[in-house]
């Protein structure tokens, strides 16, 4: 890494916040459950593409071992989830969450 | 890796080895049996293993892991909490017609995820134990794949949170950004020359991951659906040790940082815990449904906590405000895990979603049963005696020297509302009503001797609670 | 000596553990064993106890654990053994024990007999601890047990309402006593900070002066919880109603020990109270007044229990006259006789009522004395040490007690004389019940005798009424000494004469019925005279009009009126919000996450501050 990065960290920052807004976005108003879970991986990826520009601002390679949990993270959680859609699907026969609030009060 | 570091963090190696045999244990042959037995021997082996590290003192082990007074007392409690809940769960995964293999798993992943949790300080290793436990959680709220409710319930949880994880991690980001490091003691050092905007945004960012977690208001609306959809022994799990294990990171974040000590900050934590105690109690009130009752209960729980939390962040009476804190903790989880002890008992074959009425007159069909959900209940309101109680005396003790009046009415208008839903529960509890429900009432050994354990807690922390405040004010 | 001490009450509150759960289930004689058994374990412990601390009559405190300790305030449990608290305990376990052993044969017919003996073990087990408290917490702890049992006592018979309505006024009335307690109880612990009982009478000492205004209202605060507990002017007017109760009930706790706790409080406490000399004439005052007053009453009663209930009352007025001038050991002294030879008398007449199918209106009775020999005897001895005629127990403390008063002051004649008027009307009425129910024509026949668990306990009582007087209480180092000596001369030969014209008029009135040919008495007015004292000086009818009605016509006014409307006005948000609230909770996950963005957003808006 050189001293001087090409692009200022705020920038990067402002996209990774972007990419995260959409996700957040795409959560409150999708509801199909898988679109849901798709929002959910661009929070997380918002929030990795966040810890990357940190890391190349300040020169250290904490910020891309991040990366690397989140991945990880990422993955088991959608890997579990999709298991749960898959019953979701058995049990409540519809991908739309708004079906699946039999828990209410 | 040095003896010393080996020896601090022996709990979670032994945990960690135990996981790896179950799962060994399962695919060579599956016997209920074995697996519960392995795991009970496994979580007793973690806690003995906490002796040899007492003497340790305060242990460095790699810049991911702390070894210290407080995580070590912390993974006693969660350790006691993961062996009752198995303990619990010994025939009920019978009675429920459930694989017991995979749940046993999943609950040791999940104690060895709080545990890493607790041991943490860096941004690192708090993520990897959250997650841990997080994902382990996910499963075994769906585990009774045949209840529509839970599957509604899991994925619910799943959804929100990883949104707050989200959160959570957007807001480390930005605090790496603002001061270059990711060990919370590091971040301390940092954070004062730092960026205002930054650090500020990155603050009420992780705030909002952990208040999720923490289900304090308004991130708390997933509580009473999971509680509720989740089977009772996961909810007690739940509703305990990752609220637990959270605590302690949270402690340890503000000793490192201070950062309470920001006066806006501050006061979005101040409105966050009078909105829980405000919220929690309303929105319990007229709750029929025992599981969401406890939820709803468990948010304004979690406002009390919270004030200790914020006075220790921001003044000088740190010291009590953390043995508060503590205090409250282990009042509540006795508190709580003794309710969904009770719950999942007198639940037992079919009744997932048990309701007020289903315990009329309990404590005459069954007493044992009924007074521990008694005591716990008295111990949740604050009655004298319990541990509740202290938990509170300190409570009001902290915010009365800290001169937090807000908080304090918060706590006094919270705990007076708190009463009426609690003592009607006890009084349907006494009641005698001829016409009770078939519930399903055996209780197995095991699970009587979590039930002992449980009840001998809360009364002797509430009777004689100087040997733990001595032991508090040693450590902290 | 530690564990030991700790025994004494540890044994009558698990008996009452057992038998409040399971009392129910079991045969009646492991009963029996159980709740006169741990009573007698007790008093053997005393017993064991006693010549080991005599040997070396040092105070003792037995600390058994720390409550709390935050801050610098820390309460414990510990207790603590001294002269005064190892009278009490003797008293407490002896006698108890003997009413014990009265009661199984008493309540031998009553379906609820474990319910009875699991709560007279509870009262034990409380007064005990209220005895040995080392802190006044644990004391007040002690304090509120005993009047809960009390009242389950009083109402014990709870399917006849008056019972209850009995067992209420007297929780209610002791109550008021009660509150003004826990108010002295704050101010204590705001000025001192502390409520250890050492170290509450030495701060005390060390940071107030004698007669300024906070030991004044500290200690009149606690004589109102005293005089509440102890029935003395104006809150005595439940102790004749708690007569409701079954008779070793009377005798146990509204004779011997329950109502000598405000006694016990304020010998306690003397350290306290020397510094508010003002409240100490007070309390005199109170005392003698008291005594009068009662004394009066008992001479109109009808009903045999009612007498002693007033006798009671009129004889604790002479322990507080005691503490009241100073006299501190002949007070504890006459505490301990009156325990002695009151319950005497208690359970004497409890063998009258029993035997008589279970008639207490004295109208009814006479001629017993050949018919139920020992309870005539047991009247008589307790009767004449009552009436503190020469040569009983009574004699040597309630003799002591008029003595020191005419010594100690310039109120002292003046206290004397009512306290000798009172001795007088004392005799008259104590020897009026026995020439009425033991002497004249037979009215109603005995259907049976004593048996022996009630005879040998009446038996030991009239010793101890006779020959207690010789006891020397080894008060020296513990409570002060009055500055002034007992008067000996003309006014002691007074005083020892007074009881025996009481009794000889007694006879004459009567015995020879010489009462009906005063046409004082038969007038009008004599008739009115009686009724109004016989109804307690009209004290009931009195807080009837003064405080029940006027606060019942209150309630009705009140019942629209603001402070209902902001209460239900409370009740009513509260309301509306739990399901406004709920109503948010409408299951949709996608609800939830903007829930949680919008919080979010709102805490950004907060924190965040671009800086300019």
């Amino acid at each position: 890494m050189t001293a001087a990065m090409a692009v200022p960290m705020e920038h990067a920052l402002v996209v990774a916040g972007l990419l995260f807004c959409v996700g957040l976005f795409g959560l409150m108003l999708r509801r199909n459950i898988i679109f849901m879970l798709m929002a959910l991986e661009l929070m997380l990826n918002g929030a990795a593409l966040a810890f990357i520009a940190a890391g190349a601002r300040w020169g250290n390679a904490d910020g891309q071992v991040m990366f690397l949990f989140i991945l990880t993270i990422a993955a088991a959680e959608v890997s579990v989830g999709l298991g749960l859609v898959l019953q979701m699907r058995r049990q409540i026969r519809s991908l739309d969450m708004n079906d699946a609030s039999r828990l209410r009060g | 890796m040095t003896s010393t570091i080996f020896h601090g963090l022996l709990p979670l190696i032994v945990l960690g080895a135990a996981i790896v045999i179950v799962m060994l244990q399962i695919a060579w042959r599956r016997h209920a049996g074995i697996t519960q037995g392995l795991a009970l021997l496994a979580l007793i082996m973690a806690m003995v293993a906490l002796s040899p590290s007492w003497a340790l003192g305060h242990v460095e082990a790699t810049p991911l892991f702390v070894v210290d007074g407080l995580s070590r007392l912390i993974s006693l409690v969660l350790l006691l909490g993961a062996l009752v809940t198995l303990l619990l769960t010994d025939r009920w995964l019978r009675w429920q017609n459930l694989e017991s293999g995979e749940f046993t798993l999943l609950l040791l992943l999940a104690t060895l995820g709080t545990l890493v949790m607790v041991h943490a300080q860096h941004a690192a290793s708090f993520i990897l134990g959250l997650e841990l436990l997080g994902v382990s959680v996910y499963t075994l709220i769906a585990y009774p794949q045949r209840h529509g409710t839970s599957v509604e319930g899991g994925l619910k949880y799943l959804v929100l949170s990883s949104a707050s994880t989200g959160m959570l991690l957007f807001g480390m980001a930005l605090i790496y950004a603002a001061t270059g490091a990711l060990a919370f003691v590091e971040v301390g050092k940092q954070l004062a020359d730092a960026d205002t905007v930054l650090t500020s945004a990155a603050t009420v960012l992780v705030v909002a991951g952990v208040a999720f977690k923490l289900s304090l208001v308004p991130f708390h609306m997933w509580t009473p659906d999971v509680y509720e959809g989740a089977p009772t022994p996961v909810t007690g799990f739940l509703a305990t040790a990752s609220k637990v294990a959270l605590i302690a990171v949270i402690i340890r974040w503000f000793a490192a940082t201070g950062l309470g000590d920001g006066s806006v900050v501050n006061t979005a934590l101040s409105s966050l815990a009078i909105a829980s105690m405000v919220i929690g109690n309303v929105l319990a009130l007229y709750q029929d449904n025992l599981k969401r009752l406890l939820a709803y209960s468990s948010i304004a729980h979690m406002g009390y906590l919270l004030i200790a939390l914020v006075i220790f962040g921001g003044s000088s009476t740190g010291d009590l405000a953390v043995q508060a804190a503590v205090w409250y903790l282990l009042a509540y989880t006795v508190a709580t895990l003794a309710a969904f002890a009770a719950l999942t008992l007198v639940a037992g074959g079919g009744n997932e979603a048990p309701v007020r009425q289903d315990l009329a007159g309990l404590l005459w069909r069954r007493p044992i049963l009924g007074l521990l959900f008694m005591v716990a209940l008295l111990s949740l309101a604050g009655v004298p005696l319990t541990a509740g109680f202290m938990g509170k005396f300190y409570l009001v003790t902290v915010s009365v020297t800290a001169q937090a009046w807000y908080l304090l009415a918060a706590l006094v208008f919270g705990s007076a509302v708190s009463v009426f839903y609690y003592l009607r529960l006890i009084y349907t509890l006494v009641s005698k009503d001829d016409a009770a429900s078939t519930v399903q009432l055996e209780v197995p050994w095991l699970s009587g001797v979590a039930v002992a354990g449980l009840l001998v807690g809360i009364l002797m922390l509430g009777v004689l609670p100087g040997g733990v405040a001595a032991l508090l004010s040693r450590i902290l | 000596m530690l564990s030991q001490l700790i025994l004494v009450p540890t044994f009558p509150l698990l008996s009452a553990t057992l038998l409040l759960l399971v009392g129910r289930q079991m045969p009646r004689p492991l009963v029996t064993l159980l709740g006169v058994g741990s009573i007698g374990a007790a008093a053997l412990t005393v017993v064991l106890l006693l010549p080991q601390w005599l040997a070396n009559p040092e105070p003792v405190t037995v600390l058994l654990w720390q409550w709390f300790a935050v801050a610098n305030f820390s309460i414990d449990v510990a207790l603590y053994l001294d002269q005064l608290s190892i009278i009490w305990l003797c008293t407490i376990t002896g006698i108890g024990f003997l009413i014990h052993l009265y009661s199984s044969e008493y309540m031998a017919g009553d379906s609820d007999y474990a319910r009875y003996f699991a709560y007279l073990n509870l009262f034990v087990a409380s007064m005990l601890v209220l005895v040995l408290a080392d802190n006044l917490l644990l004391l007040f702890l002690g304090w509120e047990g005993v009047g809960l049992c009390s009242y389950l006592l009083i109402g014990f018979w709870y399917q006849d309402s008056t019972n209850g309505a009995a067992a209420r006024k007297a929780f209610v009335v002791t109550r008021a006593g009660d509150a003004a307690m826990a108010l002295g109880l704050f101010l204590l612990v705001a000025e001192l900070n502390t409520l250890d009982i050492k170290a509450v009478t030495g701060a005390a000492q060390a940071q107030w002066s004698a007669g300024s205004t906070l030991p004044t209202l500290a200690c009149a605060l606690l004589f109102i919880g005293a005089v509440g507990k102890s029935a003395q002017l104006p809150l005595q007017t439940w102790l004749p109603d708690a007569m409701a109760g079954p008779t070793p009930v009377s005798a146990l706790i509204h004779a011997a020990t329950m109502v000598t706790a405000g006694i016990y409080l304020l010998a306690r406490l003397n350290g306290l109270f020397v510094l508010a000399p003002d409240v100490m004439t007070v309390i005199a005052w109170v005392g003698v007044t008291t005594a009068l007053m009662a004394a009066f009453a008992a001479l109109t009663q009808f009903d045999i229990k009612r007498i002693l209930a007033y006798s009671t009352i009129s004889q604790l007025g002479y322990m507080f006259l005691a503490l009241g001038i100073g006299a501190w050991d002949a007070g504890v002294m006459h505490m301990m006789t009156h325990a002695f030879f009151k319950a005497l008398l208690f359970l004497a007449a409890g063998a009258v009522i029993a035997c008589l199918h279970h008639e207490q209106d004295i109208r009814r009775m006479g001629g017993l004395r050949r018919t139920l020999v020992i309870p005539f005897w047991s009247f008589l001895i307790g009767s004449a040490a009552l009436a503190a005629l020469p040569f009983t127990a009574g004699f040597a403390s309630k003799d002591l007690i008029l003595l020191m008063a005419w010594a100690s002051g310039e109120q002292g004649k003046w206290l004397w004389s009512l306290a000798a008027l009172g001795a007088l009307i004392t005799a008259l009425y104590s020897f009026k019940l026995i020439f009425v129910v033991f002497f004249g024509v037979p009215k109603t026949e005995p259907n049976h005798q004593p048996g022996w668990r009630m005879s040998i306990p009446l038996t030991i009582l009239a010793a101890l009424s006779i020959g207690g007087g010789l006891i020397a209480l080894p008060l020296r180092d513990v409570l002060p000494l009055p500055n002034y000596e007992a008067e000996h001369g003309l006014v002691a030969w007074i005083s020892a004469a007074i009881p025996i014209a009481g009794v000889i008029a007694a006879f004459v009135l009567f015995q020879r019925n010489g009462i009906a040919s005063i046409a004082a008495v038969r007038s009008n007015l004599g008739h009115w005279l009686a009724a109004f004292w016989r109804s307690g000086w009209g004290m009931d009818t009195l807080y009837d009009r003064l405080l029940v009605q006027p606060y019942k016509r209150l309630a009705h006014w009140w019942r629209h009126e603001p402070v209902d409307v902001a209460v239900r006005l409370i009740m009513w948000v509260v309301s509306r919000s739990h399901w406004t609230v709920a109503a948010t909770q409408n299951g949709q996950l996608a609800r939830y996450v903007t829930v949680m963005v919008l919080g979010l957003i709102l805490m950004l808006a907060l924190v965040v501050r671009t800086p300019t």
